[in-house]
Formats: structure tokens, sequence, C-alpha cells
């Protein structure tokens, strides 16, 4: 079964071109995914994990702008064209 | 005498590659966007992709209890109506002018064909999207964590940027709802950027004589999204000097 439900939602056909470039990784807590302002190497969809979004004011204090798990994917940027974060 | 209007005022149609630009011409229409027209409403029907020129466009959360607060402004360097072109139709938020002017529009099916074809119009319109996110996930933060006279600064200066301007018409209720804030609170902010002379305020206008005064008082919100625009979409300088 496919955890995460964009990948679940792929049509069949891609979703066997995309699994080669698939990775399982384990994502631990409070690991960071992207700095401000780093290039973007991969994207991650989450199955059983939780991914917050954080905005900082003053580069330090954080407030959470987005929550990401099984029904999403962390890396919009690089999908809207840009690979920085 | 007034500039002649031309989408080019627009920022992401001027930086439309020559040939998709053209193709594009016919298809804009120039339009009035009068004070307080609600361009569209939160989960309703949206005909028309949006370029305003002279206008700005605030897009509103709107409450249960029919209060709404700003996520975030539009004006020159953008579009309004994302949920066209990012296939989900609607957007639970509405999109009301807040200061009025002009803008072009181009037809929904107009906009998905071209965006379809994955021109220059797609990767402008994705990057502006990027663009977009920034500026309401730097509002939430600022609203969070600084000042309403830091707020009230990041605000003006997001304002006047879109309209190429000094000066912007804007009641002190509006920006309340804007910042969702009450209003007291812009008033008191206000008449402090006011004795400082960071800003003139009078009659519903608000003049910002020196601006480098202003931006060395902004929190660093305000650098965060203007760097994040100019790093996606280039900023070319404004072609028609609205002043001419």
């Amino acid at each position: 079964m496919i955890e995460n439900s964009l990948l679940a939602a792929v049509p069949r056909k891609e979703y066997r071109r995309l699994l080669a470039g698939l990775e399982p990784v384990t994502l631990t807590f409070s690991e960071v995914l992207y700095e401000p302002g780093e290039t973007i190497r991969h994207v991650y969809l989450p199955g059983a994990s939780l991914v917050s979004l954080l905005t900082l004011a003053d580069g330090h204090l954080a407030l959470e702008g987005g929550l990401i798990g099984r029904e999403g994917m962390v890396g919009i940027p690089l999908v809207l064209g840009h690979n920085v974060s | 005498m007034l500039a002649p209007h031309t989408p080019k005022q627009n920022h992401l149609s001027a930086a439309l590659p020559a040939a998709d630009y053209e193709r594009l011409l016919p298809h804009l229409e120039l339009v009035p966007l009068p004070l307080g027209w609600a361009v569209y409403e939160a989960g309703g029907a949206q005909g028309y992709l949006y370029f305003p020129t002279t206008s700005i466009v605030s897009l509103l959360s709107v409450m249960e209890d029919g209060s709404s607060a700003g996520i975030a402004v539009v004006g020159n360097e953008g579009v309004v109506g994302i949920a066209l072109f990012m296939g989900g139709e609607t957007i639970p938020s509405r999109a009301v002018v807040q200061s009025a002017g002009y803008g072009y529009r181009l037809r929904a099916s107009v906009l998905k064909t071209e965006f379809g074809q994955g021109g220059g119009l797609q990767r402008l319109l994705l990057r502006y999207t990027q663009a977009l996110i920034t500026q309401m996930a730097q509002a939430a933060a600022c609203n969070r964590y600084h000042s309403l006279e830091q707020q009230l600064c990041r605000w003006l200066l997001l304002n006047l940027d879109r309209l190429s301007s000094n000066q912007l018409t804007m009641t002190q209720e509006l920006i309340a709802n804007m910042l969702g804030v009450r209003r007291p609170g812009v008033t008191e902010a206000a008449r402090k950027l006011q004795a400082d002379g960071l800003i003139h305020y009078s009659r519903g206008k608000i003049t910002v004589p020196d601006r480098p005064k202003l931006e060395a008082r902004v929190c660093d919100c305000y650098a965060v999204v203007k760097r994040e625009y100019d790093r996606l979409l280039s900023r070319k300088p404004a072609i028609v000097d609205p002043l001419s």
C-alpha cells in the first residue's frame, strides 16, 4: 500500500515511471529538510511523518505557516520553477 | 495628462517574451477596478485572470461572522486569480479592490490554453505564485511577532511598491481590516509615524515623503518579501512614468 495519498493518486503508468526515482528515507524528529535560501534538491512525500513549514521573523522567531503529512509534498518551490527554499 | 494605458504597466505581462505578449495582447481587456469591488468571492467562480496596472487588490480571508483579514496585496507586480491556473478553479478567500485604478483581464479559457502550452506565461505565473506564498507566510509571521507600527510600515511599503508611487489613498478603517487589528491601534501607529515625519496622513491620503526613512524603520519582513519578488521575477523598472 502507498502511504502518501498524492503518490497513491498518481496514474499507474506515471507511478511506475516515478518508482525508480523514489527513495525511502527516515525523517527524524526536528531534522531540517531545507534552510531558507538553500538549493532544494529533493521533494519529500511523507508517509507516517509530519513536516512543519516555518517562516522566520528576524531570522530566528519561527511561525508554522504550513503542515504537511501523508496528504502532501514538501518542496513546492521546485515545482513552481525555482529550486531555492 | 495621463499616460495611455498599456498592459506593460503590469510587470508580469511586461516580462513576457515578445511572441507570447503579442499573442495575448488581443485578449487583454482594459477594465476599471473601482474601490471595494470584489474581483471574486470566497469559493466563487473566477471568469478572468486580472493584471492590475494602477490599482491594488487585497486578498482576504473571510471568517464565519463575516469579518475578514488581509492575507496579501496584489498590484502592478502580479495577477489576481491564481486558482485558475493552479487547477483549483476557486479559492476560499475573497479579492477586493482596495485602491481604485485600472487593470487588464484575460478570459479564463484563453489563460488555460496559453498556460497549458507551457511557455513564458506559465513560467512567470508559477514563479509569481511562489513569491505570493512568501508574501503570505511572511505576513503571518510579522503579524504574530512584530509591533503594529512595524506591520504598518511593511504594509505601506508593499502597497507603494505595487502602485509605483509614494502616495496611497486609504482609510484607517480599511488598513485595520487588512491587518486584522482594531482601528484605534492603527490610528495610534499612524500618529507615531507621522510625528516622526515618516508619513503624512491627510483626508484619507497617505504620503511617504522620505521612503528610505520608512525603510529604515520597517522590520526585516519587508526585505524578505521584496528580495523574493526581485529574485523570482527580476523586476524591470516601470515602463510608464505615472507622473507624465
